[in-house]
């Protein structure tokens, strides 16, 4: 099952548009959920999502508009995995490792999934995957120093594993770095 | 009802008969016994006496006795005149019967028309609607009549039954039309009214039988032709060729009939040709078998006495003959498309000569001329020596030009039936004619079909012979639905390279077409034809190109000039095939482009048309029109030099160059064109004006409309494509978007103004780099900040927006604390301060409150650079808004929150380190404590207390040795002294879990915690203190 997590597009705050080489590679009905760690902006931008996916699932960014009430957390599960997402503005100090340890157990989720580093990540700790999807855009930010890379995370959720591919594009070109993340067993 | 029937039988037989007419009856009685085969004149005796003589109940029993007989044979009878008299009879007895018998009557009309029904006269019968309808008129007529009793329903119901044949529904219609205007009968009314529509239904589709009609009528035809072809077959088998003529003929019959509409008269016709070619394939292997047996039967077929069986026949045996090489294949084929003449009747006639053009279509001789003289001179010399039939398979003379003249009549002919076929029948039936013909017209185009497929036809007979007797056909022909479809073949049909060398002749003709000729669709077909052919090949000479728009626009200006009548969308539609063979075809010239749309606007000027609505029938062609060059050129830069265009785009009306402008922004995001400078910024400004701001033509509530957000949002990405390497030209950019955005109001800058404050930030921290190359670097940065915050300010008082300026302004405080220019921290200061101002004075929702608090701790901790006393305010300030929160339960969260700032914080003074300062954590951790346990709901006070453990073991874990690990404890015990007094529910299942988690964590964390404690002494800590 394909998992697709993408977010901090800040469109049209950031940036002009998602790039023509991130659009053809987002194709619909390929993924069969999609989870977005917010900062989506518009609602233009929520309708693309929709339309890679009927499934679409997103959680509160800090430029997102209030009145879109979307959730400041979510759990969405996926076969055997419990998924949490959150943009991770609320998590202070921002990406703080162990304030999102604390927010993954509270949670109780085996994958962690937030945004706002505008860098993107996999990683695991303790039992836990923590992926950050990076911003798709490569939305600009105050934070980073260095140019931000449009990145966007896919997950492949399997019975017992999850593998995780991420998408960077470096000099308009796509890289993929591949991670697995196998679920402890208790 | 048949008991019924029997005791109506009684009653009338106890009347008394006189005996005079008995005697006279009586021959004429045994006249109706020999009725059975036919209709003796007996019979019509019998009726006639019945008629004349006085005695009606007498005549009724002998009629009953008539009908009895009648039965036998009702399928001869039934269209036989005798049967209305009868049934007059029937009336009139019936009348009589109301005069002596009131009570009775009613019952006996019933009866009759029963009696009626069951005699056999089917209800699909003009004569039987007659009949029901007087029936129902009848009853009417009689006074005491009750209406509800009578059965009128029964007789309406036959009577619709019987619609199915539509020459009666006129008359159906009217008789009940003036029957019912009577308005004491009510309860017949919605029953009239579905009557009435019935009727009129049919006469609409009257004239030619309906579809099930004939359907049935084409089912007997089939069946005809598959008996009869199969006769023929089996005399082909025996060898009897005559004998299978005579049963080809008789199934070639059936193509006779009048009765069937174009679709019908189709599938009869393919079943019958399927069959003509059995015959043909097999007289030709015949033929090569036996030379001799074919003879004369060219002539042979020709003495049938019916015309198109006749001339189906000959045509088949032409084919054989040419096929065969009997005789001179020029002269069989001129001969043919002659004698075909002989059928005038339009349907009858293109089917045969479709016939004729099908069967020849492999058989045409298509050789140059010259290559014809050189072989029949050949072959010439061959008859004289020893010409077997073998040899004359392959003897075939005729040329290409005869084939032209074959086609060509044949085209000219059946153009001819098909436009009479028009002018035939009543006037009323029109549109279904020009229906009919439209499915006829396939039939006519194969010609100039069969035209172009001719592989010997040159360039120059077709410029000399083809096209003008093509044209000279279509524009005499004066019919304009023939017209239009035969240019629009000509244009598809035949090469490109022809149609470039008979331009001129071709939109000549265009010009003579009849008035009611949509010549636009024409000459866009010819147009757009001519583009693609001229944009595949490449090398083409220029001025040959060029003519080609010169004369398309000359022609189009002509045809609009001329036809003052033509629609508006007509006419744009014309500018876009033009605007699409200009920019396809001519891609460096933008003038002819540019004419175009110039043509365009002055004739809307001239008809004084302005405010065209977006989705109308010209909007939409105006939107199409102004796409083209979007689309095609794919940059907007190139589409602004087409000086024209905007002053097309503004005959559209607000909603259409919203429209528009959002295409082009479109296109510049898709394409990622970069503006590079102001000039260019101002071009495409110039296009995307509507965006912008206001318009004279806006509706009031324009910018509620979701179509405005989008636009707007749309509009806002066009800032990220202002891109110059050079900061100052940036900057300048920047500046001038931001004036350009800031006329537009306040609902157009919460969108467009934030995109313009990231983008100097984003300048701002990639000029930082530049710091030293330029004298006046640190005022440049200065001046960036003041820009960003004087743009932010504009959100914050045009606009009155406060959590979005407020986010803004924490950005540019995280982003002015990485440039490093002198005294940084006074502007940083600036944005927070700015930020927490606006937290206190414009956000009054407590949950709004908490988020805002939450962004402002997280920018502060973003910050690396504030000296130790600039930092302290901001950050009691911090915890002052926190514990000032209006919700017990935010005041703990918001504390706990706020708590990281004293540990993860930075100062100038700390060097980048965190500053750890334990004390004031646990100060604020306890005051936070002390507010939980204030709270009276459980469930939430739990929430908090589980937090606050959280946090607690957050900073014990992290070594803030100023925390007791027996508050914690105490904590811990407070908290599960809680869970026991909780209700049971989902949420306290949850907080349990959580606890359980958290005292997990707190045992790992003290663990570590001792063992780092034996590792080193804790002097760091102390350090940490002085801070």
């Amino acid at each position: 099952m394909l998992v697709l997590l993408i977010g901090d597009l800040h469109l049209p705050h950031r940036a002009h548009n998602l790039s023509a080489k991130f659009r053809k590679l987002l194709v619909p009905n390929k993924m069969q959920h999609v989870l977005c760690t917010g900062n989506l902006c518009t609602r233009e931008t929520f309708d693309y999502l929709r339309s890679l996916s009927s499934d679409v699932h997103v959680v509160r960014g800090d430029f997102d508009d209030d009145s879109l009430k979307y959730p400041d957390t979510k759990i969405v599960t996926v076969g055997q995995f419990r998924i949490g997402l959150c943009h991770g503005h609320q998590v202070i100090p921002w990406g703080d490792q162990r304030m999102l340890e604390l927010l993954a157990r509270q949670l109780d989720v085996d994958v962690l999934v937030t945004g706002n580093s505008y860098e993107c990540t996999a990683r695991e700790k303790a039992g836990r995957f923590y992926v950050d999807p990076g911003s798709a855009t490569g939305a600009f930010s105050v934070v980073k120093d260095d140019p931000v890379v449009p990145s966007f995370a896919l997950l492949d959720v399997q019975a017992d594993s999850i593998v995780t591919y991420l998408y960077r594009l470096i000099d308009d070109n796509v890289k993929v770095d591949r991670v697995v993340f196998k679920k402890p067993r208790i | 009802m048949k008991k019924k029937v029997r005791d109506a039988k009684k009653s009338v037989v106890s009347f008394s008969e006189p005996s005079l007419f008995q005697r006279k009856h009586v021959s004429a009685n045994h006249g109706l016994k020999d009725s059975k085969e036919g209709f003796p004149s007996e019979t019509h005796t019998t009726i006639y006496l019945l008629r004349s003589h006085k005695y009606t109940d007498v005549k009724l029993s002998r009629m009953e006795a008539f009908s009895k007989n009648v039965k036998v044979s009702e399928k001869t009878i039934l269209y036989h005149p005798s049967v209305i008299p009868i049934i007059n009879l029937q009336f009139l007895k019936v009348t009589e019967c109301d005069r002596t018998h009131p009570e009775k009557s009613e019952f006996d009309v019933d009866r009759r028309v029963f009696d009626f029904k069951e005699t056999g006269f089917a209800p699909k019968d003009s004569t039987s609607i007659k009949i029901y309808l007087k029936s129902t008129m009848r009853v009417k007529d009689y006074p005491t009549a009750d209406p509800e009793r009578f059965s009128y329903k029964k007789y309406f119901e036959y009577s619709l039954s019987s619609l199915v044949i539509p020459r009666c529904a006129k008359k159906v219609r009217s008789t009940s039309v003036s029957r019912y205007k009577c308005p004491s009968i009510d309860n017949f009314s919605i029953f009239e009214h579905l009557f009435l529509r019935k009727a009129e239904m049919y006469e609409a589709g009257s004239g030619v039988a309906s579809a099930a009609e004939q359907e049935k009528m084409l089912e007997t035809a089939t069946k005809v032709v598959k008996a009869e072809s199969f006769e023929m077959k089996r005399c082909l088998d025996k060898g009897k060729v005559m004998d299978a003529l005579k049963h080809a003929l008789s199934f070639l019959n059936e193509l006779r009939t009048n009765d069937l509409s174009p679709k019908f008269y189709y599938r009869l016709y393919m079943d019958s040709v399927n069959e003509l070619q059995h015959l043909e394939s097999f007289l030709v292997e015949d033929f090569q078998k036996d030379s001799g047996k074919l003879a004369n039967l060219y002539e042979c077929v020709q003495y049938a006495s019916q015309i198109i069986p006749r001339l189906y026949l000959l045509v088949t045996m032409g084919v054989v003959f040419i096929k065969c090489g009997l005789g001179s294949r020029q002269e069989l084929l001129a001969d043919l498309v002659e004698m075909c003449r002989g059928v005038q009747h339009p349907l009858r006639g293109l089917f045969l000569r479709n016939y004729l053009l099908q069967s020849t279509r492999s058989l045409l001789p298509d050789r140059p001329e010259s290559v014809a003289r050189r072989t029949n001179g050949s072959v010439d010399a061959n008859m004289n020596g020893s010409s077997g039939p073998k040899e004359s398979l392959h003897q075939q003379d005729g040329s290409v030009t005869d084939a032209v003249n074959f086609v060509l009549t044949n085209f000219g002919e059946m153009n001819k039936l098909w436009v009479r076929m028009q002018h035939q029948g009543p006037s009323r039936e029109r549109e279904k004619r020009e229906r009919d013909r439209l499915e006829l017209r396939i039939l006519v185009g194969t010609n100039l079909v069969r035209l172009s497929q001719l592989e010997s036809l040159t360039e120059e007979m077709y410029t000399k012979d083809v096209l003008p007797s093509v044209l000279e056909q279509i524009v005499s022909c004066r019919d304009p639905i023939s017209q239009e479809y035969l240019m629009e073949c000509v244009i598809q049909v035949f090469a490109d390279e022809f149609h470039l060398s008979t331009l001129n002749e071709f939109l000549a003709a265009c010009g003579q077409l009849t008035s009611e000729v949509n010549v636009k669709n024409v000459l866009i077909g010819l147009i757009e034809r001519l583009a693609f052919y001229t944009n595949s090949i490449e090398g083409e000479p220029a001025p040959e190109k060029m003519q080609l728009f010169e004369i398309f626009s000359e022609q189009a200006k002509e045809l609009i000039t001329n036809r003052p009548e033509m629609p508006m969308e007509d006419i744009v539609s014309l500018h876009v095939a033009l605007v699409n063979l200009a920019i396809k075809c001519y891609a460096t010239r933008t003038d002819y482009a540019n004419m175009s749309f110039g043509t365009l606007r002055t004739i809307i000027n001239e008809k004084g048309i302005t405010a065209v609505e977006a989705f109308g029938t010209v909007g939409r062609e105006l939107i199409k029109l102004l796409k083209i060059p979007v689309d095609q050129y794919n940059n907007v830069l190139r589409v602004a030099a087409l000086e024209e265009f905007g002053s097309v785009m503004q005959i559209l009306d607000y909603r259409g160059r919203c429209v528009i402008s959002s295409y082009i922004i479109q296109n510049m995001l898709d394409q990622e064109t970069l503006i590079t400078n102001e000039e260019e910024f101002r071009t495409v400004c110039g296009l995307i004006s509507p965006l912008l701001e206001d318009q004279k033509d806006q509706p009031s509530d324009a910018h509620e409309s979701e179509d405005f957000f989008d636009e707007q949002h749309i509009l806002a990405r066009v800032v990220h494509l202002l891109r110059v390497e050079d900061a100052d030209q940036q900057f300048l950019l920047l500046n001038n978007a931001r004036k350009v955005f800031g006329s537009g109001g306040r609902h157009r800058l919460q969108f467009t103004l934030p995109p313009i404050v990231f983008e100097l930030y984003r300048l701002v921290l990639s000029y930082a780099v530049q710091k030293g190359t330029d004298d006046k670097w640190e005022a440049k940065v200065r001046k960036m900040f003041v820009c960003a915050m004087g743009t932010i300010g504009a959100l914050v008082s045009t606009v009155e927006l406060a959590e979005l300026p407020l986010k803004l302004y924490l950005e540019g405080a995280i982003a002015a604390d990485k440039v490093p220019f002198s005294e940084n921290y006074t502007v940083v200061y600036e944005f927070i301060s700015k930020a927490m101002s606006i937290m206190e004075d414009d956000v009054a929702d407590s949950r709004d409150r908490v988020r805002c608090l939450q962004l402002t701790v997280g920018a502060l901790l973003c910050t690396k650079n504030f000296p130790e006393e600039n930092w302290q305010p901001l950050a009691t300030q911090a915890a002052m808004a926190a514990s000032k929160m209006f919700k017990k339960a935010d005041q703990v969260r918001s504390l706990c929150m706020v708590a990281a700032l004293y540990w993860n914080g930075c100062v100038e003074e700390s060097n980048g380190a965190p500053l750890k300062n334990g004390k004031r954590v646990v100060e604020i951790l306890k005051k936070s404590a002390k507010i939980a346990s204030e709270c009276m709901e459980p469930l939430v006070q739990q929430q908090l207390f589980i937090l606050l453990l959280n946090t607690y073991i957050h900073y014990y874990e992290d070594g803030c040795k100023e925390i007791d690990v027996h508050n914690i404890d105490e904590l811990v015990s407070r908290t599960q002294d809680n869970a026991v007094q909780l209700d049971v529910s989902a949420e306290a299942d949850l907080m349990e879990k959580h606890l359980t988690e958290a005292i997990k964590q707190l045992k790992i964390a003290r663990q570590s915690a001792e063992s780092d404690a034996a590792l080193s002494p804790p002097s760091e800590i102390v350090q940490n203190e002085d801070l």
